[in-house]
């Protein structure tokens, strides 16, 4: 597996907090990466720390061989890094059509009101006024739009139908290719397991576990999430 | 009534006030920020005018040019690079954004005075040539509000076509959501600077064009574009149309209001009403409007948090120097001590504003009224001048004008029973404001007040002991604030209001209280300013000066009674001992570093001195834990009962 996005003895956190002690783990492209853990685990911090909007203290992060540990945010964006955070996903004040149109950066948004027709319609409607689940798929819309070639997800299964959810896996699977690294956060999600190639288990901010699917029956990985 | 004539009149003042309003609207959807420096940046720009065009005798379309075009926006890209963009980084909240506003404000202020002084110059060079256009029908009206009309019109369509560009998209996703702007590619800093720059030449453009109608005078002026924030508040931050219109409208409404003759009282009153019809409109406007549309979100105003006692140690034992600096004036000579006469009174009504915006979270830019009020009803009841009260003898006009500024205190503690954040400190302002112009600065309310130390406190030393007094029991009150049940409770509303409503703390009640409380401190406070130097002094209680106090508070930790003293003392002796204006440019410079120094000067200095005073271990390197601990109550006591050394005659094992 070639270079992807690396994270290297990374330590991070929010003032007197350190939220990640000295983690190191490695995302491959042409990989479906699973990133568990429970509250607090320090998942939604790596994501930060990876997009950027997080400080690093010590350590780096690697893209594809380059050092961009002190890139800006939007520069690694730039750089093909498509993060869909947490919760405040969307921008609600804006409309639905322009959300996308600052997802897409001016592609036509048809693809997302295919995939997930509940939005179809509703273009001019304030992002703010949409349901839960709603503001979910809006938020994946920039997958379908501007994929980079690493995708990483925070718990977007949240909020989400039976249905949406299978929905939202098999977009992943068609954005799954040799030349991209896909990482998903989720608390415990049945579904990105079977379709993972790789699982790291965060537990109070370090890596308590990481192997590949087919381990899991060992009895090892429960231990950190339950 | 209403004639076409006045109404034309009116749309000149009108015009300018709607163009100020809207430059104050469109910085505030530009950059997220209620740019309170707004008012600041038009007066600065102004004189720089004069000074370009009446001194270095520039001409005048060059020298127009040159400011608007390239100092207003080097400046509005130079303050976003300074002071926003490291508050944007820790992800301050509102109100510290507001608070690093005021900073610019009173930096341009105390640079405004050190170098163009306080007296007012008529002499602003006019953009527009006095020129009379004949309308269709007869009427006149003047060139200058045919441009100021123009300018709207092209500020109004401008903002109509450029929120449909993906330039306009790009920053309105920037103000909401600053991180997942920049997670969509956005150059989110880039953007800020740009809302920045705009902002400021459009309060540069409202300055010089208001600047040929008013004295130009750094407080005043500047007062006077803030007043235009009725026209904000009216178009609930929003709409920029209605913020148009809104200023015309009071414009108009001033204009023919000239036509209307009374006699006696009503008179005053009428013209007290007239000329400041902009403080009218906007107390009318922060009690009628309910809700700002608050840029970020419906819930973004909402958290007053200044102090940020969770992330930040108490602060201790800076009661010392703070007692230190009380004591020092007992053994000055005589001026010197005249001057610290302020010191402790001055104390005082800092110390009311952290009651109000430390302890409980309500920002409160209103002080400067309670405290003049406070000045105004002791000396009229020492001299028995208050209508319907017998004279009061002594000292105890001390304990009887708090009591009875309460009751204003609970009033504006009443539209802050529904308000938080950037409304309430709008609502204060705005009742400070109309208390200094409808009281303070009419000669009915004012006019042959005399005032003097209380009988037994004539001397200096012997007023300065009872100041003393006052400001212990100052203290005495304000520990019982914040400590115990109602020091818990207020704490709760200050941090999180939902949350101690649920648990049962009546929130109004605690508000109107804590109001109430801070209202009669500072009455107090200002009583005795006042009797220091035994005057009353409408410009020693200016609304502006009342933010100046505020942001003094803010610098020197918002909820730090101690660093309240020491803010007075610094104050004081900066005034006394500096060019008028020094001490404003201090307190300005130092809310300007709030972003670089979160918890304010005291906690800096307090870090500072723990790490310069940490002893280093007794031998070899110091022991480095494999990551950041931080232990339970539980996990404490165990380290302490590890970490404790034997006792002497102690068993060792």
């Amino acid at each position: 597996m070639t270079a992807g996005l690396d994270v290297v003895h990374v330590r991070a956190g929010y003032g007197a907090v350190e939220a990640l002690h000295d983690v190191t783990l490695r995302f491959p492209l042409g990989s479906v990466v699973a990133l568990l853990g429970r509250n607090g685990a320090g998942k939604s911090s790596l994501l930060r720390v990876v997009a950027g909007t997080l400080d690093v203290g010590s350590g780096r992060v690697t893209w594809r061989g380059r050092d961009i540990t002190r890139l800006p945010p939007h520069q690694r964006a730039a750089a093909g890094l498509t993060v869909v955070p947490d919760d405040p996903n969307v921008f609600l004040d804006l409309s639905v059509a322009e959300n996308l149109a600052l997802f897409g950066h001016g592609a036509p948004p048809e693809p997302v009101y295919a995939a997930f027709p509940e939005l179809a319609g509703k273009g001019g409607q304030r992002a703010g006024t949409l349901s839960g689940g709603e503001r979910q798929m809006l938020a994946l819309g920039r997958l379908l739009l501007r994929p980079g070639a690493a995708l990483l997800l925070d718990e977007v299964s949240r909020g989400l139908s039976a249905g949406a959810v299978e929905r939202l896996y098999r977009v992943l699977d068609d954005l799954a290719t040799p030349d991209r690294t896909i990482v998903v956060v989720e608390q415990y999600q049945p579904n990105i397991l079977r379709r993972a190639d790789l699982i790291y288990v965060l537990s109070r901010g370090e890596l308590a576990w990481a192997g590949e699917p087919s381990e899991l029956t060992t009895g090892a990985l429960p231990a950190a999430l339950v | 009534m209403l004639t076409l004539e006045l109404a034309l009149a009116g749309l000149g003042i009108g015009s300018i006030a709607g163009l100020s309003g809207l430059g104050l609207l469109v910085t505030y959807r530009l950059t997220g920020v209620f740019n309170l420096a707004f008012g600041a940046i038009a007066m600065g720009v102004a004189y720089l005018l004069w000074q370009e065009v009446r001194i270095w005798h520039w001409p005048l379309a060059l020298a127009a040019l040159f400011d608007l075009v390239v100092v207003c926006p080097a400046f509005g890209v130079l303050i976003e690079r300074l002071v926003f963009r490291p508050l944007q980084r820790r992800v301050a909240t509102p109100a510290e954004r507001l608070v690093a506003s005021l900073g610019v404000l009173i930096v341009l202020l105390g640079a405004a005075t050190l170098t163009w002084g306080a007296q007012a110059r008529l002499d602003a060079p006019s953009l527009v040539p006095y020129r009379q256009l004949r309308l269709p029908g007869g009427a006149k009206l003047p060139l200058g509000t045919v441009v100021g009309l123009a300018v709207i019109t092209v500020v109004v369509l401008g903002l109509a076509i450029g929120r449909r560009t993906s330039l306009g998209l790009q920053v309105r996703a920037v103000v909401e959501r600053r991180e997942l702007a920049q997670l969509q590619g956005l150059d989110a800093n880039r953007v800020a600077a740009l809302g920045w720059a705009l902002g400021s030449t459009l309060a540069g453009v409202a300055g010089v064009l208001m600047a040929p109608t008013l004295r130009l005078q750094p407080f005043g002026f500047t007062l006077v574009m803030l007043e235009t924030m009725a026209v904000v508040v009216v178009a609930r931050l929003t709409s920029p149309v209605r913020a148009v219109v809104g200023g015309l409208f009071v414009g108009v409404a001033q204009a023919e209001l000239t036509r209307v003759h009374l006699q006696g009282h009503a008179r005053a009153l009428l013209e007290a009403v007239t000329s400041n019809l902009f403080v009218v409109a906007l107390l009318a406007a922060v009690l009628v409007v309910r809700r700002l549309d608050e840029a970020g979100g419906t819930d973004a105003g909402t958290t007053a948090r200044l102090a940020t006692r969770g992330e930040l140690p108490p602060v201790r034992g800076w009661w010392m120097l703070a007692a230190l600096a009380l004591a020092a004036p007992l053994l000055f000579g005589a001026p010197d001590r005249r001057a610290a006469l302020a010191v402790p009174a001055l104390a005082i009504v800092l110390v009311s504003i952290v009651v109000v915006s430390g302890y409980s979270g309500q920002i409160s830019l209103g002080q400067a009224g309670f405290a003049g009020l406070g000045a105004l009803v002791a000396a009229r009841l020492a001299a028995g001048t208050l209508p319907g009260l017998p004279r009061i003898p002594g000292v105890a006009v001390l304990v009887v004008a708090p009591l009875l500024v309460v009751p204003v205190g609970v009033l504006m503690g009443w539209p802050a029973i529904r308000r938080r954040g950037l409304f309430l400190a709008i609502t204060t302002f705005a009742l400070s404001v109309a208390m200094s112009r409808f009281v303070f600065e009419q000669p009915a309310a004012t006019s042959g007040v005399l005032v003097h130390p209380p009988d037994a406190f004539g001397s200096d030393n012997n007023f300065y002991v009872l100041e003393l007094l006052c400001l212990a029991v100052a203290f005495a009150i304000v520990r019982n604030l914040h400590h115990g049940r109602l020091g818990r409770a207020l704490i709760a509303v200050r941090d999180d209001e939902a949350g101690a409503l649920a648990c049962g703390v009546d929130v109004r009640r605690l508000k109107l209280f804590v109001f109430a409380a801070s209202s009669a401190l500072a009455a107090l406070g200002g009583a005795l300013l006042a009797m220091g130097t035994r005057a009353f002094d409408p410009v020693a209680f200016d609304p502006i000066r009342g933010l100046i106090w505020f942001a003094a508070v803010v610098v020197f930790g918002i909820d730090s009674a101690p660093g309240a003293v020491i803010g007075a003392g610094l104050l004081i002796a900066l005034d006394t001992s500096l060019p008028s204006g020094t001490s404003t440019l201090v307190i300005g410079c130092a809310a300007l570093l709030l972003g670089r120094l979160p918890g304010g000067l005291l906690h800096s200095a307090h870090r500072l001195l723990e790490r310069l005073l940490r002893r280093p271990a007794p031998s070899g390197p110091p022991p480095t834990p494999s990551r950041a601990i931080r232990l339970t109550s539980a996990g404490r006591a165990v380290a302490r009962s590890i970490h404790r050394p034997p006792a002497a005659g102690g068993s060792a094992p």
